[in-house]
């Protein structure tokens, strides 16, 4: 207010006006004059608004990493403010070009505030002054320009956050260094801490990982290089180059000749190479092994210990905790993770590994590889559902049942290579899979391996064995023949094999006996043995009767030995097996065939006793090899202990039969399978013959049974699993002369291998007629006779398939019944998975009428054949063992409804609501499917009289929960019922007249 | 001889045009002994633009060569580098940079250069060359190398520092 403070001095009225002007108008003082107290209208000079330069920041630099954005960098017209009396202010502000126009001024009228002022001062302007105009004055309302923000520091200097890195101790070397230190300079051991997992590992770190992409690379160009722990033999170099060089590959060696080895090798290449950087193996739990035990034995046991001796390197987690401890496994960091087939198959069904990339292992190494055959079993969904860059399978039986094992196998290594449509012929497979497969066997590869010197040694039973077996067989006998006309080929079988392990028990020790013939031989060669200063592993099927008492009987002699069988832990185990190993006061190693035969190394031994004797000589041979391999360096003395005139001897023939029948047919391929082969393939008959049961009858039934099969085919490997044996079931070399009793039609691929596997149909039972394939057999009736079946896979599921092959089957087979078998979606919530529908009516519920108001339903529904309905429903008590495990881990056994109504659609219901309003048609509906229609169909049109059945087992409830899990056991349900209600010959034989020469 | 330690120093190039620097230590038979890796380095475009044409150097000495040495433990004796751009450290570096160059590689302005007997090299005739200011340091480098190359291609650890620090950036291992 500095002009009003110049009015009140008298400063005159010239300089009042011009103190007004500048205080409104925002302009500097001017050179304008009052002229005669007209105050003129101000005028605005553009050219004062001088603008300044922006200020710039004072430093240029700027770090990368933290830098403040100016909100913004450029001027803005922020809120305006009027000018005050600062007029100094004008003039040091910028107009960008969105202000570079000044606004027009708007006036405002300031008579009145004149007019005070003058009043104020006693000023009296009439007469002196004449106001000619209102004194006005203008001024800017918007010309302000705010002052452009600039951020305090623009920029920031380009800087790096941290540095991270490992410097490379390598804590599991260090650990086996000071391990070996501490081991040299104390005689007890202070074992190191056996990684096991990183988790448990306090010091491994993901930096860990790292260390072999760092080493120098491996390869065999530059054997000298890589540093084996032991060299590697001369056929062991290629195989691990063959899985190097092959992303899909099968090392199908034969047992013994350290397809392991060859593995972990090839692995290490590839992680040293770095074209790996996880990988995981899937084994049999008893091909885990023991990092710690190889570090105590120096021997190299199962994975873990191949893995540690063998590259040190690489971290390696074993996943076999709990649950809780899996998970935590599974996400801790590891080059190398070693599980089996069902914590594979569990942890991804429980979410406990979660695979949310399939990608996540860049190798997956399936040993033991027959594991996943079964492309139906969990496990084998399991391993499919990895998806590796490397695909690696290891076994020594690639076949043990079929070529499909093979197949089912490449499913895994090389997708794609098989299509499921075709049927391919062994030779096809062989071509297919030349690439991808590389076996050798041990003969050919391991020539400079010791001989084996076999010794038997019959010996009799004593006095008290004798009185004993004889009462044994004797009831024995007694029991068998009443159970033979009234027991299922299960129980029987149960039944014999009972009495065949009671009389084999006695053969080792009477009871209450502490000694035998076969006790006294084994101390004489134990002792001899000790005598020389050599090792023997002593070998029997049985534990109380077998190595528990020859246990005490070194006892009492003072002979130190070590123990192995099942009822032992696993840590117990492996001090066994130190034990052996390493002390050299322990001559004997005593062990059970299914404990001690497999996946362990103890070449130490020079001489195998065995006891007594597994069904097959393959578990036997299994068993002594664990001596007979990779690093023994002298003869192995096997010998083996009979009792003369006992089941011992009998077995002992019978399988000397039947292997040499095995070498002759099966591939070579699979000559492993005989074990297999032997325990299945010995019949009821057989075994009831040769413990003299009913002798007369059964040799007549055999001969009949022998005298029916013209040839035995030369591809005849067929093998059942689940220990059910069926009476021969050999190919029919001229099957034309036989009338078809039974088709059996299923949909799906699962339902039909359940079926072949039931009625033992292998690729040998193929058969083409016109444009359809079936597979043909012949089937031995418990009640007598036989019943020729045909059964037929359809090419797609739907009721039009059904009607069509049905209409072929008629026209190819005129059969006596078609059934429809196969699994099917519950009806109703509470339906129990697995429990067996057979259709007394078969509902087709997709006729009907649309309307503008609703769909009026017409269905259709055809009665299943009454004779077969009346037989079913007299059919006794199914009991048979089921080939597939249910998914739900239970026991439970299903349940048959005999009196239900199938319905039949067009659709593959997955909808709960769809699938209720279908039910609410017909109270008595128990099943949903899609074939039961279309046979029904062509069966009432046929001009034959067939009769028909629809058999199902239930696989899912129908709703959005919907999946495979219980596809296989529910196919193997249907299958195995359709199989107990046909042996039970629900239908007279129509090939009856056609009897066998020896009936004649 | 045995005991001397080599760094293998690597300036590697990601996606969005991050980058990051890696340093091996090995022995002389290439075995690891130290690993290191550093945060990402992302310059945008302003300080591209002001950086201007010394902004790779900037990186590579400030950023990358300067921190990586000094964070490692095991201390090397020589310092080797396929970018020359390294080779500026100057006196900032207790060891001067070494470049090592195939047959086909420009040598650096302002430096001195020697062939290697590199007999296991993949890569044709193997050079190195230092500043002229630390020609010394040559003769003794290239006894060190000599001894490598005899057994080991020289060129070979850059790729497994390349694919290690590839792993480390894929694996989030520093953020």
């Amino acid at each position: 207010m500095g002009f009003l403070r110049s009015l009140s001095k008298g400063i005159g009225l010239r300089a009042i006006c011009q103190g007004i002007v500048w205080r409104f108008s925002g302009i500097p003082a001017t050179h304008q004059e009052l002229i005669n107290f007209v105050i003129s209208p101000s005028e605005i000079h553009e050219y004062y608004f001088r603008f300044a330069l922006p200020d710039v920041t004072n430093n240029l630099y700027f770090r990368l990493n933290k830098f403040h954005i100016s909100e913004n960098l450029l001027l803005e017209q922020q809120t305006t403010h009027r000018l005050d009396l600062q007029l100094s202010v004008v003039g040091t502000h910028e107009l960008n070009d969105k202000v570079s126009a000044l606004i027009a001024p708007t006036t405002i009228d300031i008579t009145e505030l004149f007019q005070n002022l003058l009043d104020s001062r006693n000023i009296s302007i009439h007469g002196e002054f004449q106001l000619l105009t209102s004194p006005k004055t203008f001024f800017h309302e918007k010309t302000h320009i705010a002052q452009p923000r600039v951020s305090e520091n623009l920029l920031e200097k380009l800087k790096l956050d941290k540095i991270k890195g490992k410097q490379f101790a390598n804590a599991l070397k260090q650990s086996s260094q000071e391990t070996s230190a501490s081991q040299q300079s104390q005689k007890q051991p202070n074992l190191p801490k056996i990684r096991k997992s990183s988790s448990q590992v306090d010091t491994m770190t993901e930096w860990d990982l790292l260390y072999p992409l760092l080493c120098p690379p491996l390869s065999l160009k530059f054997p000298n290089q890589l540093d084996f722990y032991q060299p590697l033999r001369s056929y062991q170099q290629p195989g691990v180059e063959f899985l190097v060089n092959h992303s899909s590959a099968l090392l199908a060696d034969e047992m013994g000749t350290g397809k392991t080895v060859q593995a972990v090798n090839a692995l290490r290449i590839l992680f040293r190479q770095s074209r790996i950087t996880s990988a995981l193996v899937v084994c049999p739990a008893n091909a885990i092994g023991s990092a710690r035990l190889s570090l105590e034995t120096r021997k190299s046991q199962g994975w873990d210990g191949h893995f540690y001796h063998w590259d040190e390197d690489l971290l390696v987690t074993v996943l076999r905790d709990s649950p809780e401890q899996r998970k935590i496994d599974w996400e801790s960091p590891a080059h190398i993770y070693i599980t089996t087939y069902e914590t594979l198959r569990d942890d991804l069904k429980n979410g406990i590994l979660q695979l949310s990339d399939p990608t996540r292992f860049d190798c997956v190494v399936i040993d033991e590889a027959q594991k996943i055959k079964n492309r139906d079993s969990g496990m084998s969904k399991a391993v499919r559902k990895l998806q590796p860059k490397y695909r690696w399978a290891l076994t020594g039986t690639p076949i043990e049942n079929s070529t499909k094992d093979v197949i089912t196998i490449f499913d895994f290594v090389k997708p794609g290579l098989f299509q499921a449509c075709i049927d391919y012929s062994p030779q096809q497979i062989k071509k297919l899979i030349d690439p991808y497969m590389l076996r050798r066997l041990k003969k050919s590869v391991l020539k400079d391996l010791p001989d084996k010197n076999r010794e038997e040694k019959p010996l009799d039973l004593d006095s008290k064995q004798k009185r004993e077996y004889e009462a044994a067989l004797a009831q024995g006998r007694r029991e068998l023949s009443a159970y033979a006309d009234t027991e299922s080929d299960a129980h029987l079988r149960l039944h014999i094999f009972a009495l065949l392990h009671k009389l084999k028990k006695i053969c080792n020790f009477a009871e209450g006996q502490h000694s035998s013939p076969k006790s006294e031989l084994f101390l004489e060669y134990v002792t001899k043995i000790i005598e020389n200063n050599e090792k023997v592993l002593v070998f029997s099927q049985y534990k109380s009767k077998g190595i528990t008492q020859l246990g005490e009987i070194l006892k009492c002699h003072h002979i130190k030995f070590t123990e192995y069988h099942g009822e032992l832990s696993k840590s117990q185990k492996e001090q066994a097996i130190t034990d052996f190993i390493n002390q050299s006061d322990i001559h004997v190693f005593l062990g059970t065939f299914k404990s001690a035969g497999t996946a362990i190394t103890l070449t130490e031994a020079s001489h195998v006793i065995h006891f007594d004797h597994w069904w097959n000589p393959a578990t036997m041979q299994q068993a002594e090899d664990r001596a007979h391999r990779i690093g023994q360096t002298k003869t192995l003395n096997v010998y083996s202990f009979w009792t003369n005139d006992t089941i011992e001897e009998g077995i002992r023939k019978k399988l000397r039969e039947k292997r040499l029948l095995v070498q002759t047919v099966i591939d070579p391929l699979a000559v492993d399978a005989f074990e297999q082969y032997v325990e299945t393939s010995v019949t009821n008959d057989e075994w009831l013959e040769l413990l003299g049961v009913q002798a007369a009858t059964r040799k007549v039934k055999t001969a009949k049974t022998q005298a029916s099969r013209p040839h035995v085919s030369s591809q005849t490997s067929t093998v059942t699993t689940d220990k059910q044996t069926i009476p021969e079931t050999d190919s029919i070399s001229e099957p034309d002369d036989c009338q078809i009793d039974f088709a059996i039609i299923t949909a799906i691929e699962v339902e039909r291998v359940a079926v072949c596997r039931a009625f033992q149909l292998g690729e040998e039972h193929r058969e083409i007629r016109g444009q359809r394939t079936y597979w043909r057999n012949r089937i031995f009736l418990r009640k007598g006779g036989f019943y020729e079946i045909v059964v037929a896979q359809l090419p797609d599921a739907s009721n039009i398939h059904a009607a069509l092959m049905t209409s072929d089957i008629i026209r190819d087979w005129k059969p006596t019944a078609i059934f429809m078998v196969g699994i099917a979606g519950a009806a109703r919530s509470e339906q129990i998975l697995g429990d067996l529908i057979i259709a007394k009516d078969v509902y087709y519920y997709e006729r009907g009428k649309e309307t503008p108001s609703a769909h009026l339903p017409e269905p259709t529904i055809y009665k299943t054949d009454s004779v077969l309905w009346d037989r079913i429903i007299a059919t006794p008590d199914w009991e048979d063992l089921i080939p597939i495990p249910r998914p739900d881990d239970t026991e439970k056994r299903p349940t048959i409804h005999r009196d239900g109504v199938i319905a039949s659609g067009e659709r593959v219901i997955a909808d709960p609501a769809v699938r209720d309003k279908l039910v609410s048609f017909h109270r008595k509906i128990l099943a949903i499917e899609m074939e039961g229609y279309g046979v029904g169909t062509a069966v009432w049109q046929s001009p034959e009289q067939i009769r028909w059945l629809v058999i199902r087992a239930i696989c899912d409830r129908a709703d959005s929960a919907k999946n495979d899990n219980w596809h296989a056991y529910a196919a193997a349900v249907a299958a195995g019922y359709t199989r107990h209600f046909l042996f039970d010959r629900p239908l007279e034989p129509r090939n009856s007249s056609k009897s066998m020469p020896n009936e004649l | 001889m045995n005991d001397k330690k080599v760094a293998f120093l690597i300036k590697a190039q990601f996606e969005e045009e991050s980058i990051r620097g890696a340093v091996l230590v090995t022995d002389v038979n290439t075995t690891p002994l130290e690993f290191r890796v550093t945060s990402v380095v992302k310059p945008n475009d302003l300080q591209k633009t002001l950086y201007g044409e010394i902004l790779d150097k900037y990186i590579c000495i400030e950023l990358l060569e300067l921190p990586l040495l000094n964070a490692l433990k095991e201390k090397p004796d020589i310092l080797v580098v396929q970018n020359p751009l390294f080779l500026n450290v100057n006196l900032k570096a207790e060891i001067p940079p070494i470049v090592l160059l195939s047959e086909a590689q420009v040598h650096p302005d302002g430096t001195v250069t020697q062939q290697l007997d590199s007999p296991k090299s993949q890569h044709g005739s193997l050079y190195i060359s230092i500043l002229k200011a630390y020609e010394k340091d040559l003769i003794s480098a290239k006894e060190i190398l000599n001894q490598i190359a005899r057994y080991r291609d020289l060129i070979e650890p850059f790729k497994r520092t390349e694919a290690a620090c590839k792993n480390a950036h894929d694996r989030k291992l520093v953020e």
